[in-house]
């Protein structure tokens, strides 16, 4: 039953191939759809399977692509037994991880059919769906490191053919170069961290039996690593020390905070604004930006044996939601204030991780995903029919497109944390995570900590509220502003393919937050939890009311500010706006920190493209030149004149009798006879 | 000097060194077929020498039977050789090898 | 039974004169006659070291058949508007009529020659020897080479009188104007005689409106000019 996992993950693969087979695009998007749709449903049905078992072992199968001979060194010491595995694991996190994926992706692709009609590279795009897809769902999937770092790679891949989908135009290009190069950084954090695992852990592993029904020990399997990493912690294995871990956990949160959109390098999501919508969705909610958090999830074991790394990841996630929330609040651009609260509630989500509350991080990144795929699809509606992303420029979206807004208020209320929302219910997780801080191995972050951490998450939850009521109020009310060309009567609401997902995801955000209510048997703490077992979180009052404050208040004042432009509290945020000049300065930095960026990671890994054109180029053109003038001389050969064929036919045998006779007589070393 | 396989074996590189000459710097096609004919002739004299001063306990004389078959074989060939030379003609209107140049494609 | 010396020696130096003839005279017709001289040569030779039966054959084939094939071909390749049947000489001018082939023909020859000499001279002790059947050179060889060709060659022999009957057959053919040439040459033979009709018919008519006789030969008439009210 297990091994549905592999249908799950593979199906999408092969829609993809199969996407290329029919003559007519939209036939194609019809395969990649129906494809993604059995995965889902597959998906489903296993989620059921797992919850039943819930107890039982993770289950994992693998295959492994290349045996060596064992015990042979390959020198440094290092034993050659490297088999490089790829297969499925089905525990709690993949189990509701991949229903997760596979129904974004869906919708996603539903709104391509409409939002991407017509367009002249719509199998490209769908193919690239689908393979981001597979990719996505085997990573949640990984039962190993290496199995995992290779569709982390393929993601990242996929997230830039996807940015850069329409390559003609010079902005998206750029978007998704730097996008693309700022998360090699963090790739290059997971393979050397994943290296050094395999050097200290290898030889250990290569010791202890053999799981049952497999016939090697894969040093890189979560499982083992789980033991060892906690082995290696007592001290109990050679060569590995705390500061080993350390460096790991080091490593390891490096590559999950660029790759989740931390901070600093958190201005590459925003470059998924040059994106087609759909991509942007899938980008932002269910591929590439989880990815860190799924990573530190996976490697839990490890992050708990080094305490203070998990709090310097919550800190930095504390740090990225408040910033990000300013940040959205100063923005402009519809899909750009997206990407900033999205970044900001992955930053929640690490703050939660990194006080120990590993299913509450998790789940925030659950509800996140509805909301922010909602989000995103909705301001794609919007922008379509005006034919800007700029808010300032935008209004009266909620008569014109009444179906539109409405979802897109059901997605800011539950990403803010309005009261009874699904996102009210995960903060409130995050939130009772820093008050009660404790991990489950029984160590806590220091105090300082604690309350900067709780004063951080409670200011990002205010102000991401009070950004996103910018942005639905902004947006859907009022009068749009006047432009040259844009005729508001015109303004009609989207058509049903592009509707339908954003209902769906408006239910599903409100509805899901249940799963997670701290304290409630069968929830979300029971099926990804850390830890041997799950840790019932008891029911925290205080966590409630200051999330409920927070939230819903912040989305109220947003509502005065913006919405009802009441002019008292429109006074007093000008007065807060002023006193705090936090947009104006984190508002001036950001072109700095893109600068920055560019200075240091974009211009250097060009450098090899520099060599390739000075050294490497002139040498293949001196080849290929002194191959066409060798061949040039040859061609004289061939006169068409009688005589010449005669004497060179000639010449040759004679040269041939000669070349016979002394290889006989044996003049010629090495050939025919001696002499 | 009694007459050796050597001496037959000389006379016929000689004359077959003619044939290549003659195949070579002949500039009519028919010159070119005649110095053929006489490469072919000077292998079949130095067979018929082995013939003669070798071994003849095992098989006698195949060597001048060989030469015998060759000889008739040569004859067939110049026949097709010249038709050939003919249809050439027909074609180009000349039976100058330098002018016959269509070789190339 | 030794070889005949002083014969071996003329008849050797009859081949090979008439070889040299064959491959230098410029006239091509002297070079079938040198080859028909050579086949002579050969013959003498072959009969010398003992091979009647090839001897005839060479001189049959090498003096009869070659040399009336070569020459009947070139007696129809002759150009008749050409300098006579002198094939030698290139239509236009050419980089090879200008350029001097035989040094390196010569060249090549000499060295192929020299390569077999060589063999020959090196390998001097080497060859397997063994004595002549006495009875072969006293009663000739022909007898013992037609039952060898007929018993345990017989295969071949077949094949090649199979192999002359299809370069027979073979050369008719490809020798044969095909339909298309037929056609070719009607018609350029037809147009010949329309240009000459027309070209009597013009003159008649020049002749005509001059009121000379007809047959005059009018050549001043047919300057260029004056044609323009035929």
């Amino acid at each position: 039953m297990y091994n549905l996992a592999w249908a799950v993950v593979l199906v999408p693969l092969g829609a993809c191939f199969l996407s290329y087979l029919p003559e007519v695009p939209r036939r194609a998007a019809l395969f990649c759809i129906a494809g993604t749709g059995v995965s889902l449903l597959l998906s489903l049905v296993l989620l059921a399977y797992r919850l039943q078992h819930n107890d039982a072992a993770p289950y994992q199968s693998v295959i492994t692509f290349l045996t060596f001979p064992p015990n042979q060194d390959l020198g440094g010491g290092v034993v050659g037994d490297f088999h490089p595995q790829l297969g499925v694991r089905v525990d709690g996190l993949s189990a509701v991880m991949m229903p997760v994926v596979a129904l974004i992706s869906l919708l996603v692709q539903i709104h391509s059919v409409g939002s991407m009609r017509g367009d002249a590279g719509l199998r490209r795009h769908y193919a690239l769906l689908t393979l981001a897809t597979f990719a996505m769902l085997a990573f949640v999937s990984s039962p190993n490191y290496f199995h995992l770092y290779v569709m982390w790679e393929l993601v990242a891949v996929c997230s830039w053919l996807l940015m850069g989908h329409w390559w003609h135009r010079p902005e998206a290009l750029r978007a998704a170069r730097r996008a693309f190069l700022v998360t090699r950084v963090g790739d290059v954090a997971l393979l050397l961290s994943l290296v050094l695992t395999y050097v200290k852990f290898s030889a250990n592993v290569a010791l202890l039996p053999n799981p049952p029904g497999q016939d090697l020990n894969d040093p890189l399997s979560f499982t083992l690593l789980g033991q060892e990493w906690h082995r290696g912690h007592l001290g109990a294995v050679a060569g590995v020390g705390p500061r080993t871990l350390v460096v790991t956990a080091l490593l390891l949160l490096l590559a999950a905070a660029v790759t989740s959109a931390q901070l600093p390098v958190q201005s590459w999501l925003a470059g998924t604004a040059e994106a087609p919508p759909p991509a942007a969705a899938l980008i932002q909610s269910a591929t590439v930006a989880t990815m860190g958090v799924v990573l530190v999830a996976r490697a839990y074991p490890l992050f708990l044996e080094v305490p203070p790394v998990l709090a310097a990841l919550a800190v930095l996630g504390a740090l990225t939601a408040v910033a990000g929330a300013v940040l959205a609040l100063t923005h402009t651009d519809m899909q750009r204030i997206i990407a900033h609260v999205t970044s900001s509630h992955l930053g929640l989500a690490f703050v939660g991780l990194g006080v120990g509350a590993l299913s509450a991080g998790v789940f925030h990144l659950f509800t996140q995903a509805w909301a922010v795929a909602l989000l995103v699809l909705a301001a794609a509606n919007v922008a379509r029919a005006y034919g800007t992303r700029d808010i300032r420029q935008l209004g009266g979206a909620w008569e014109r497109m009444p179906w539109t807004s409405r979802a897109m208020l059901a997605g800011c209320a539950s990403s803010a944390g309005v009261v009874l929302l699904s996102g009210f219910w995960s903060l409130d997780g995050v939130v009772g995570g820093v008050l009660r801080n404790q991990l489950p191995n029984g160590a806590s972050a220091p105090g300082p900590v604690q309350a900067l951490l709780l004063v951080a998450a409670l200011a990002a939850m205010g102000l991401g509220a009070l950004a996103l009521v910018r942005l639905v109020a902004v947006a859907a009310l009022g009068a749009p502003a006047r432009r040259r060309g844009f005729q508001p009567e015109k303004v009609r609401e989207a058509p049903n393919a592009m509707r339908a997902p954003l209902l769906v995801l408006a239910g599903l955000g409100a509805v899901v937050g249940f799963a997670g209510i701290p304290g409630i048997r069968a929830t979300f703490g029971n099926v990804i939890f850390a830890g041997a077992t799950p840790q019932h979180e008891p029911f925290s009052v205080v966590a409630l009311l200051l999330t409920a404050l927070l939230g819903t208040g912040g989305a109220a004042a947003g509502w005065l500010i913006w919405a009802r432009r009441d002019p008292a509290a429109s006074r007093l945020a000008a007065r807060v706006a002023a006193a705090v000049p936090l947009g104006a300065a984190t508002a001036a930095l950001e072109p700095l920190r893109a600068r920055a960026t560019e200075l240091l990671i974009t211009r250097p890994v060009t450098l090899p493209t520099l060599l390739e054109r000075s050294v490497v180029d002139p040498l293949t053109d001196a080849v290929a030149d002194g191959l066409e003038v060798a061949a040039t001389g040859a061609r004289r050969l061939q006169t068409g004149r009688l005589s010449s064929y005669l004497l060179t036919a000639v010449a040759a045998t004679a040269l041939l009798a000669l070349g016979v006779t002394l290889a006989a007589t044996g003049h010629l070393p090495g050939v025919g006879a001696s002499r | 000097m009694s007459i050796g396989v050597t001496h037959v074996l000389v006379v016929s590189a000689l004359i077959f060194g003619a044939g290549v000459y003659g195949v070579l710097a002949r500039r009519s096609l028919f010159g070119v077929l005649l110095a053929l004919q006489l490469m072919l002739a000077g292998a079949e004299v130095a067979l018929v020498g082995f013939a003669r001063f070798g071994d003849a306990s095992a098989q006698p004389l195949d060597g001048m039977a060989l030469a015998f078959l060759a000889i008739l074989a040569g004859a067939a060939e110049g026949v097709v050789a010249v038709a050939l030379v003919l249809l050439a003609y027909r074609r180009h209107r000349t039976v100058h090898v330098d002018e016959l140049d269509k070789l190339a494609g | 039974m030794s070889v005949n010396g002083p014969l071996f020696y003329l008849g050797a130096a009859a081949s090979l004169a008439g070889a040299i003839a064959v491959v230098t005279v410029k006239d091509m017709r002297s070079a079938v006659l040198a080859f028909a001289g050579f086949g002579l040569g050969l013959g003498l030779l072959l009969l010398v070291i003992g091979a009647d039966l090839v001897a005839g054959l060479a001189v049959l084939v090498f003096t009869g058949v070659v040399p009336a094939v070569v020459l009947t071909g070139m007696v129809l390749t002759t150009d008749p508007a050409g300098p006579g049947d002198d094939a030698e000489a290139p239509r236009r001018p050419m980089l090879s009529a200008v350029l001097k082939r035989w040094p390196l023909a010569l060249g090549v020859a000499a060295g192929f020659s020299a390569l077999l000499i060589g063999v020959a001279a090196t390998s001097r002790g080497d060859w397997e020897t063994g004595p002549y059947p006495s009875e072969l050179l006293d009663h000739g060889t022909t007898a013992t080479l037609g039952r060898v060709l007929l018993s345990s060659y017989a295969l071949p022999f077949e094949g090649v009188g199979v192999l002359l009957l299809a370069a027979a057959v073979g050369a008719t053919v490809i020798a044969r104007r095909d339909r298309m040439e037929r056609d070719m040459d009607r018609a350029e033979r037809e147009r010949a005689e329309r240009e000459e009709r027309m070209r009597r018919r013009r003159e008649d008519r020049v002749r005509a409106r001059e009121g000379r006789r007809p047959g005059d030969s009018g050549m001043a008439a047919a300057l260029p000019g004056d044609e323009d009210g035929g």
